[in-house]
């Protein structure tokens, strides 16, 4: 038997280029006139939740509404849901059948899809967060200027590893969104208000233990300095990907047309 | 020559649902149309060899290399998927340089490339500024062709890429794809418009049910394909006239007049015969003929065998 021809290839697999690549692809389809929109939306909602927090309660009321609401509820839900989603569209045959079949390895393409994710979603968070901090200023709220490292540093963090909880769960199911709710329930609202070391397990409750500082009497955590909690949400980032892109690297996409076949 | 692509006892299950049963062909370089009606194995095929899926059992090679998941082969294919999906939000020439650069051009050979690309598929240029879901199916299908073309790929495959083509653009889809043959580019083409396949590919791939027939694949075989065909269809102005003249020659066995629409279907007794001597017969004949085509092209009668059990 005759074997089959063996030709070489006119270009060869290259990571940066294929970085290069896939971040254009992601940011010319997050930085959209619609994604403006969204943006504005955002702001408006949250600017307004921030004044009527701000009149109607008390200055100081800032800073608990902040680490409460927009760090441990806004941040963590909305980039649990842009991660699965984002890792979702590239599974779609629409995107999938294209880039997928190029040459590049899938668990790069993971990484690279995270990171071009992930740098979008902070860019437009820090928008968010410099105008709501923007808007605590005009409102004469004390002690911004100091607070403001500690927050960025815990929606950067927030961002990063609920991102990653969201490719993973991308990957694992369509129906993320009711994963993410069984999750949150068990682990992030479950475990982690059980008062043992069970409890580190939750993200939320170690981001909980970084804002401590900013709202020490409503808190009933223990603070936690940034140098351990980035790190170690961080890792937990690294692990959600490594497990996500062992699972995309194995997944066969059968795509819509297989399945009917 | 050696095959670019060859399965060996290929079988494809998706659970209970049949994919490719135990399957064994080559497929060489040049033009290869892949037929079949829906559900025959087409896609299951195509995406086994993209590397998309793998085997049940057997084993499929492209360029003598395993295709699951292998940059290495996949660095020399290009895949248009029948799927009209594409990514919103993105215009032509920005889609193009995205895949390009993730396939492993710089982002000058990309977008030098895209450029290239698009102006080789004719798209025209006030397009290029346009986002992809918003041109209409033809367009995009031309888009869809160009990102093929990027990285200029040894092995192109098209799962019904003529699909909302008029006339006019299928012509100039098959001219684009001849002419990257005729570079060294071989393709691989699925389509339900039979002539058009059969105007462009050198040999053909039969699937049925998932496997592949040979009683049919044989009726397309590239040797039978040079000769004459077995039946002839004429349209002119006095069919009945023109039938009884070939009765006289003695050149038919059996004929049909379709009097409304003007046409004779004439089964011949030797075809040989009415082709090599069909301008003087034609013109004693004494009829005004309009058309003479074939009654069923070997593709169609291959394809009709395929349908009956």
């Amino acid at each position: 038997m005759m074997p089959a021809t063996s030709v070489q290839p006119v270009v060869q697999p290259h990571p940066g280029r294929a970085f290069s690549g896939v971040w254009r692809l992601t940011s010319r389809r997050f930085f959209t006139p619609g994604q403006a929109l969204l943006l504005l939306g955002t702001f408006v909602l949250l600017g307004g939740l921030s004044l009527i927090r701000i009149r109607y309660g008390q200055v100081g009321d800032f800073f608990p509404w902040i680490a409460q609401f927009y760090l441990g509820f806004v941040i963590p839900v909305m980039a649990f849901i842009s991660g699965a989603a984002a890792i979702r569209d590239e599974m779609k045959s629409g995107t999938a059948d294209y880039v997928l079949t190029r040459p590049v390895r899938r668990s790069h393409l993971v990484a690279f899809k995270f990171i071009a994710q992930l740098v979008c979603s902070q860019l437009f968070y820090l928008v968010v967060l410099a105008s709501l901090l923007g808007l605590a200023m005009a409102m004469r709220v004390p002690s911004i200027g100091s607070a403001a490292p500690r927050l960025l540093i815990a929606q950067v963090t927030a961002l990063t590893c609920f991102s990653a909880l969201g490719f993973l769960f991308g990957v694992l199911s369509e129906r993320y969104l009711v994963l993410g709710i069984v999750y949150a329930a068990t682990v992030e609202v479950g475990i982690g208000r059980i008062p043992t070391q069970l409890s580190q397990l939750s993200m939320s409750h170690q981001l909980g233990g970084l804002l401590q500082p900013l709202d020490p009497t409503g808190s009933v955590l223990a603070p936690a300095s940034a140098a351990v909690v980035v790190p170690l949400l961080v890792g937990y980032a690294f692990v959600f990907i490594g497990l996500c892109a062992v699972l995309f690297s194995r997944r066969e996409m059968i795509g819509a047309a297989g399945r009917a076949t | 020559m050696n095959p670019l692509i060859e399965a060996v006892n290929l079988s494809r299950f998706y659970g209970v649902v049949l994919g490719l049963n135990n399957v064994s062909f080559r497929i060489k370089p040049g033009i290869t149309g892949v037929v079949g009606p829906n559900g025959a194995g087409k896609t299951t095929f195509f995406r086994l060899l993209l590397g998309q899926v793998r085997p049940s059992s057997g084993t499929i090679e492209v360029f003598g290399k395993n295709p699951w998941a292998n940059p290495e082969v996949q660095a020399q294919i290009a895949y248009c998927p029948e799927d009209e999906a594409v990514p919103s939000g993105l215009r032509p020439l920005d889609w193009l340089v995205g895949l390009g650069m993730i396939s492993g051009l710089s982002l000058e050979d990309a977008q030098r490339r895209s450029a290239e690309m698009l102006e080789r598929v004719k798209l025209p240029a006030e397009h290029w500024k346009k986002r992809v879901t918003q041109l209409s199916k033809g367009m995009r299908q031309r888009v869809k062709l160009a990102q093929c073309l990027l990285h200029q790929p040894k092995l192109i495959v098209l799962d019904e890429p003529m699909n909302g083509l008029d006339p006019m653009g299928r012509e100039d889809f098959s001219n684009v794809l001849r002419s990257l043959n005729q570079e060294g580019t071989s393709v691989l083409i699925s389509s339900h418009n039979l002539q058009d396949l059969e105007a462009l590919c050198s040999d053909f791939l039969l699937l049925r049910w998932g496997r592949v027939p040979r009683s049919s694949n044989e009726l397309v075989a590239p040797g039978t394909r040079q000769q004459w065909p077995a039946s002839t269809t004429f349209r002119c102005d006095q069919p009945a006239q023109l039938a009884r003249y070939f009765f006289d020659q003695k050149l038919v066995v059996g004929c049909d007049i379709v009097a409304d629409e003007e046409l004779l279907h004439v089964r011949w007794a030797d075809s040989n015969r009415f082709y090599q001597d069909f301008d003087r017969l034609l013109l004693e004949c004494g009829v005004r003929i309009y058309e003479v085509r074939s009654t069923e092209s070997r593709l169609e009668k291959a394809m009709n065998t395929t349908r009956t059990p």
